[in-house]
């Protein structure tokens, strides 16, 4: 048993080392370790090739946002509303999305048994349980890890706004890293050269890194140096190409930007657009400000946050399909835990996990649903309980991953994407 | 009680109840109102906020103020109202934002600018305050009270004539105004006309009785006029109608000790420290009743504090006693290495060497040759340092025609504090350390100790009792950040312990007998179970901590707390944070057992039944008397023969030094595992013992070998096939080192250093059994100060947005956008999860990252250097000496002085930026 261990240990690492002079943004890129197994991609009939991932972090109130519970004494001030689907109500805070219902799954029956942040999202994202000798990949490395590198110039995840406890490409290696954005407005850093540098005294700077490394090169003909030297090329080949323009914002119209709303979150849905359209895979936004203990009717708390979550998405689904893209494109809404029903002294709403809603919407999945049920007050499910693996598991579902595929992990553990969840067949169209 | 608007609830003793019992409760809701139905309820809140400011209640009408908002966010008279009772208050900064927002709703009212004025006035801003009474003035030229204050401001800038007319003209307009009335009284004093300005101040009080300041003022004449008795009475009303007012503790306190009542007097003046604390008076009052009481300590103390808060003499611009003012830092204590042992030294070194050589004779290897001093003094300093050495260093070493320099070198950099910061770099990669532990627990006193440790050199066995067997608080007792870093996570934290200290991985037992390795699932639980009662968070029912649960208790006087509401809604989340943080104790239960999992599966134990403590290998340990099973652990795993304890860390520290282990990897040995050179990791892992676990000795051995000591191995070496070390493996920096090593080109010598965290320690600790929720307060804002302290501290220390601090300096985790992330530090999640690997957002930092363009600012350190240097020839040496550690060949050098030439300064900045740009910059020779 040990050979066989220290055989796939010797495998793995003899990859790496490919992986290691091709990494990161992946110009030139080989496919990665799952499609080089397979000789062959699979082929892929399935609607969902792409994935946004909209966090929701702190705690999305469900009562005040996808499941409103009208003459429950939980509900607090927020109002239910129709929407453009027979039955279905949303918080009043929600008018656009509400005209957009029958783009969406909500699911009201999501529950996990964690009221803590930090442990919540990492569960929401990875599908395991947060310890410390390990850590899971989020969805959009599995992705690429399942089925390879699928853009070519732009990387396969892109994260915006995401706090650094993100678990990103957690045991994989650092060429399935996302990349991370942190401020939309100004997109991919370092791409704009000082202005006193001129075309021409770039391409001499260049000329002068060749010759003043010319003799250690020859020195040192080694793999780890050469794979610098691909790296510098590819930097210099991106910088020039015109993909760098996905990452732009100013190419946007003002008007259409205003529509995403000038908030972080809203510009972020904007720039997410803006990827898929360059095809990359993977775009996650986060949008914080949710953990409401104090105050949640405050005009600036719960009516805010919600207004600017309902403006961003509303915009983002209505661009996504005026473009086709919505047939190729799924959209989810998470977060880590809802909110109790019982208003706290401080006009709050404290940590909730029982009970709390998630949203689905575009390809892969059936719109103008509410799967499950919450009970009479919000407080826990009533019908069919979602945990964070089985919501992962429709998205893998939706995207056609598969979801039985064992990974392993350095340490020899083994790992499946959704962690054995089991996908809602009612929400997959 | 009043009506309670919708939601939202006033304090009464039924819901402190409720609170108390920790219980949060649903409110009666109603459904969405109307417009109109909220204008009527905030003109409610309004109404009432004016009835409690009448009565002087000004805390519950500034509450009410904040209702009347909450209904209607854009009500200018709530907000004014509410500017109005935080002046009663004497809070001139709320105030003043009060207005602010009051103000930008209206913008021409001119009472609102003149109250804001006097908030200014108030806070000493004179001119802020002229200007705003001359706003006003503008709206409405017939306003008295802008008048009388503008007075007051000139007043205080010393112009008592400008004052005087302004204030007889606001009298003109206003005859009763009280505060114009106690003004001219203050100017009449001043003067020296006692007896006018008792006239006046009477005036004052006849006209607003209720105006503290009148009384105040009084009170105060009548000590001029020698009337104790009537000062008194003046005094006591005064602070009865506003007991916030520090100026009559003070008046009352300085009564006291004239007749000789000196603990009223030392309380007056603790009252009135308490409400101003930079009052400078008050405290030299306080010190002579202390000194009068025999309270000597007291005294001295109070003394200093008068002394430190006298105003700056602006003539001399100095204070009185000048007190230090340099930012507080937390200093290194830094131990070299034994100067005796030098021949020891060698002469372990040369018996290493001989083990390599037998080596290549068996596996037929040709070693590289001996490194040149430019390419070893580049090393070392990296190896040891964390940093590539400066121009001066390069110079020093290269010219130097010591036979001993190599030797002296290594002594000196092992010495030196930056040994310590790039080694906590390595241990906090290995240790997962991050700024936040568990649970609020903050990690800046382990990340301290961590890095003092090492500087002194605390032997490594030492080192791991230390934080294995910790108890306490994590600033009382750093070394408890280790197990605070996983609270509750008892298997998880045993199966890092085994695998950082002792090379080995028993995680796959946690859930299941190790399918490769011999580990049972139930030797895994065996070891858990000495640490099984170690918890990181004692309860506050736990008696033998407290006496009584204090957190009930604070909670309930929390909400009692006198404050204002919207405060109390935002205060109590962090309120309670505090007292867990106070609360996160690393203790042991030593009758807590361990039970199998009820899924056991094996047939050599029930499920679910009791595990002793069982060691994994060696001899069994007996427990001594009075230790405790995490004790008795700690004991095991660092004995000097504990099979792989030593073994670990010799292993560690020779792959630091090459680049490749003895043992590969080094935290995954197996019974059959063999060593590259097992006689040579056999006399390693002697030595570890023989030195005591003493590491720099150890890496001292090592950098005198000749092994080391030879050039970086040219050729490739294929995946699987053993490393006979002909020298060192070629290595790209660490993203540590890589920083470094460009803060070294532009600004050196990095100056900053993280505060201490003994000042964080002062402020966050509070005792849970004697301590009040005023103090927990007290202790929040303490915190705060700190916090805004090291910001402040790091202003004079950015670039651009970027703290220009050593690696070790800087937060942890860092951002994933940061220049160490994008180049592989880890985000401290996993141990040892940083890396070397190249990507294109790395290479797009070099080029246009500001961190590089720093370089090229004029003043930078490499562009010092250069300027000095009187020919360009010499200035394209300095510049290769600076960023490679050695000089240019001749082909270099000339295409670096043909672009000088061309260019002129732009050109030296585009060969700076080329050569940062290199492989050779990137990679250790």
């Amino acid at each position: 048993m040990r050979e066989y261990a220290s055989q796939m240990d010797a495998l793995s690492r003899r990859h790496l080392l490919a992986m290691a002079a091709r990494a990161a943004l992946g110009v030139g890129m080989v496919p990665a370790i799952g499609s080089l197994a397979s000789a062959a991609p699979a082929v892929r009939k399935g609607k969902a090739k792409r994935l946004i991932y909209l966090y929701m972090a702190g705690g999305m109130s469900h009562l005040d946002t996808f499941d409103p519970k009208p003459g429950a004494e939980s509900q607090g001030e927020t109002a239910a509303i129709g929407t453009n689907v027979p039955g279905v109500q949303v918080g009043e805070f929600l008018p656009i999305l509400a005209r957009q219902c029958d783009r969406l799954a909500i699911i009201r029956s999501m529950t996990t048994q964690t009221a803590d942040h930090e442990q919540g999202e990492y569960l929401m994202r990875t599908s395991y349980e947060q310890i410390a000798t390990e850590r899971h990949p989020s969805l959009g490395p599995w992705i690429q890890r399942l089925l390879g590198r699928h853009n070519t110039t732009l990387p396969d995840t892109v994260l915006i706004g995401a706090s650094p406890r993100h678990p990103a490409a957690g045991f994989l290696d650092p060429t399935f890293s996302p990349l991370p954005i942190g401020d939309p407005n100004k997109g991919l850093e370092n791409t704009t050269s000082p202005s006193y540098l001129t075309e021409q005294s770039f391409a001499k700077r260049m000329e002068l890194i060749d010759t003043f490394d010319r003799q250690f090169r020859r020195r040192y003909p080694l793999q780890a140096v050469q794979s610098y030297t691909d790296f510098y090329d590819q930097a210099t080949h991106l910088l020039s190409s015109g993909e760098l323009k996905a990452f732009d914002l100013r190419e946007e119209k003002d008007a259409d930007r205003d529509r995403y709303g000038r908030t972080s979150f809203g510009q972020g849905c904007m720039l997410a657009r803006r990827l898929i359209e360059h095809d990359v895979r993977c775009i996650d936004v986060t949008l914080g400000g949710w953990d409401m203990h104090n105050s949640l009717w405050d005009p600036a708390t719960l009516p805010a946050r919600a207004g600017l979550l309902d403006q961003a998405v509303g915009a983002l689904l209505d661009d996504l399909a005026a473009r086709g893209l919505l047939d190729e494109t799924l959209v989810a809404v998470a977060t880590e835990f809802g909110r109790s029903p019982q208003v706290n002294y401080t006009g709050g709403r404290d940590h909730h996990p029982a009970v709390f809603s998630a949203v689905l919407a575009g390809a892969g999945i059936k719109g103008g649903i509410a799967y499950g049920r919450s009970d009479a007050d919000g407080h826990g499910v009533d019908e069919d309980g979602v945990d964070p693996a089985d919501l992962n598991a429709t998205i893998a579902a939706a995207m056609e991953l598969p979801r039985e595929e064992v990974v392993m992990s350095p340490t020899l553990r083994p790992f499946k994407v959704a962690h054995d969840g089991t996908p809602i067949m009612q929400l997959l169209s | 009680m009043k009506s309670t608007g919708r939601y939202r609830l006033f304090i009464n003793p039924i819901i402190v109840a409720c609170i108390t019992a920790g219980t949060t409760f649903s409110v009666r809701t109603i459904a969405a109102e109307s417009d109109t139905t909220r204008d009527a309820q905030a003109r409610e809140h309004l109404k009432a906020a004016e009835e409690q400011y009448a009565k002087g209640e000004y805390l519950a009408a500034i509450d009410e103020c904040y209702f009347a908002i909450l209904e209607k966010p854009d009500f200018f008279e709530a907000h004014y109202q509410r500017g109005l009772a935080y002046l009663a208050r004497h809070e001139y900064d709320k105030a003043i934002r009060t207005f602010d927002r009051a103000l930008a709703i209206d913008p021409k009212s001119a009472r609102a600018l003149s109250d804001r004025g006097f908030a200014q006035g108030a806070k000493g801003r004179f001119d802020a305050c002229i200007a705003d009474q001359e706003k006003a003035l503008a709206i409405d030229a017939n306003l008295p009270r802008a008048y009388a204050r503008r007075g007051a401001a000139w007043a205080a800038k010393s112009d008592p004539a400008k004052a005087r007319q302004d204030i007889d003209k606001a009298l003109s307009l206003d005859p009763s105004l009280g505060e114009a009335l106690c003004d001219r009284a203050m100017l009449k004093a001043m003067k020296g006309d006692i007896s006018g300005a008792a006239t006046d101040a009477e005036a004052a009080i006849r006209a607003e009785p209720r105006l503290a300041r009148g009384h105040w003022e009084r009170g105060v004449l009548w000590m001029r006029q020698g009337n104790g008795v009537a000062a008194g009475t003046c005094l006591d009303e005064a602070i009865r109608l506003d007991p916030r007012s520090a100026d009559a503790f003070l008046a009352r306190g300085q009564l006291q000790l004239a007749a000789k009542e000196y603990e009223p007097a030392r309380d007056d003046f603790s009252k009135a420290i308490a409400l101003a604390p930079k009052l400078a008076v008050a405290f030299a009052g306080r010190a002579e009743a202390h000194k009068r009481l025999r309270e000597t300590a007291a005294a001295k103390a109070d003394l200093e504090m008068a002394r430190d808060l006298q105003p700056v003499d602006p003539r001399t611009k100095r204070r009185a006693v000048t007190t230090s003012t340099l930012p507080p830092r937390f200093e290194l204590l830094s131990a070299g290495v034994d100067p005796d042992r030098q021949t020891a030294t060698v002469t372990a070194a040369r018996k290493i060497d001989a083990l390599v050589a037998a080596n290549y004779s068996t596996h037929a290897v040709e070693p590289m040759p001996r490194t040149d001093d430019s390419q070893f003094v580049r090393r070392i300093y990296l190896d040891t340092t964390g940093r590539i050495p400066t121009y001066k260093e390069v110079n020093a070493f290269l010219h130097s025609r010591d036979p001993d320099k190599r030797t002296k070198l290594i002594d000196e950099l092992l010495g030196s504090d930056d040994y310590a910061l790039h080694f906590f770099n390595y241990w906090a990669d290995v240790l997962r350390y991050r700024d936040t532990l568990g649970r609020d627990v903050r990690g800046e006193p382990w990340r301290q100790w961590i890095k003092q440790s090492l500087a002194e050199n605390k032997p490594w066995d030492d080192m791991v009792r230390e934080m294995l067997t910790a108890e306490g608080l994590a600033w009382e007792n750093p070394a408890t950040g280790y197990l605070q870093r996983d609270p509750g996570m008892t298997l998880d934290v045993v199966n890092n312990t085994v695998r950082i200290f002792l090379g080995t991985r028993i995680g796959c037992a946690q859930c299941h007998n190790h399918p490769f390795d011999s580990w049972t699932q139930r030797q895994f639980y065996e070891a858990a179970a000495f640490m099984v009662g170690t918890g990181t968070r004692v309860g506050g029912g736990d008696q033998r901590f407290f006496q009584e649960d204090p957190v009930r208790r604070l909670r309930a006087e929390f909400a009692a707390l006198e404050q204002e509401e919207e405060d109390r809604r935002q205060r109590s989340y962090p309120f309670d944070r505090h007292v867990t943080v106070n609360m996160m104790v690393v203790h042991d239960n030593v009758a807590k057992k361990l039970a199998l999992p009820t899924a056991y599966a094996y047939e050599d134990a029930t499920p679910g039944s009791v595990v002793e403590p069982k060691v994994l290998f060696g001899p069994e340990l007996r427990p001594e008397p009075g230790e405790t099973p995490r004790q008795t652990f700690a004991r095991w795993l660092t004995a000097a023969d504990n099979p792989r304890f030593a073994l670990t860390i010799a292993n560690r520290l020779w792959k630091r030094s090459f680049g490749a282990g003895q043992i590969e990897p080094e935290d995954d040995m197996s019974d059959s595992t063999v060593a590259e050179n097992p006689a040579l990791m056999a006399f390693l892992e002697a030595l570890m013992r023989d030195v005591d676990f003493d590491m720099k000795e150890f890496l001292r051995i090592i950098y005198n070998t000749e092994t080391y000591q030879r050039q970086a191995y040219d050729q490739e070496v294929a995946a699987g096939t053993p490393y006979h070390f002909p020298g060192p493996l070629l290595r790209r920096m660490s993203a540590e080192q890589a920083w470094d090593s460009i803060l070294t080109l532009a600004v050196f010598p990095v100056e900053y250093r993280e505060p201490p965290a003994s000042l964080y320690a002062q402020a966050v600790a509070v005792d849970l059994e004697k301590q009040s929720a005023e103090d927990i307060v007290t202790a929040q804002q303490k915190v705060a100060e700190f916090d805004r302290l090291c910001r402040d501290m790091q202003k004079p220390y950015t670039y651009k947005g970027n703290l220009l601090a050593r690696a070790a300096e800087l937060p942890s985790p860092l951002p994933p956008n940061h220049f160490l992330r994008m180049f592989g530090q880890s985000d401290r999640e996993l141990i040892q999860a940083s890396s070397t690997w190249g990507s294109v957002p790395q290479v797009l930092f070099m080029f246009n990252g500001q961190i590089s363009h720093m370089l090229l600012e004029e003043n930078s350190t490499i562009y010092k250097t250069i300027v000095r240097k009187k020919t360009v020839h010499d200035g394209v040496e300095a510049v290769f000496l600076t960023i490679l550690s050695r000089e240019p060949s001749k082909e270099e050098s000339a295409a670096a002085i043909k672009e000088v030439k061309a260019d002129g300064p732009a050109g030296y900045g585009n060969v700076v930026w080329s050569l940062i740009n290199t492989r050779e910059f990137l990679f250790i020779q």
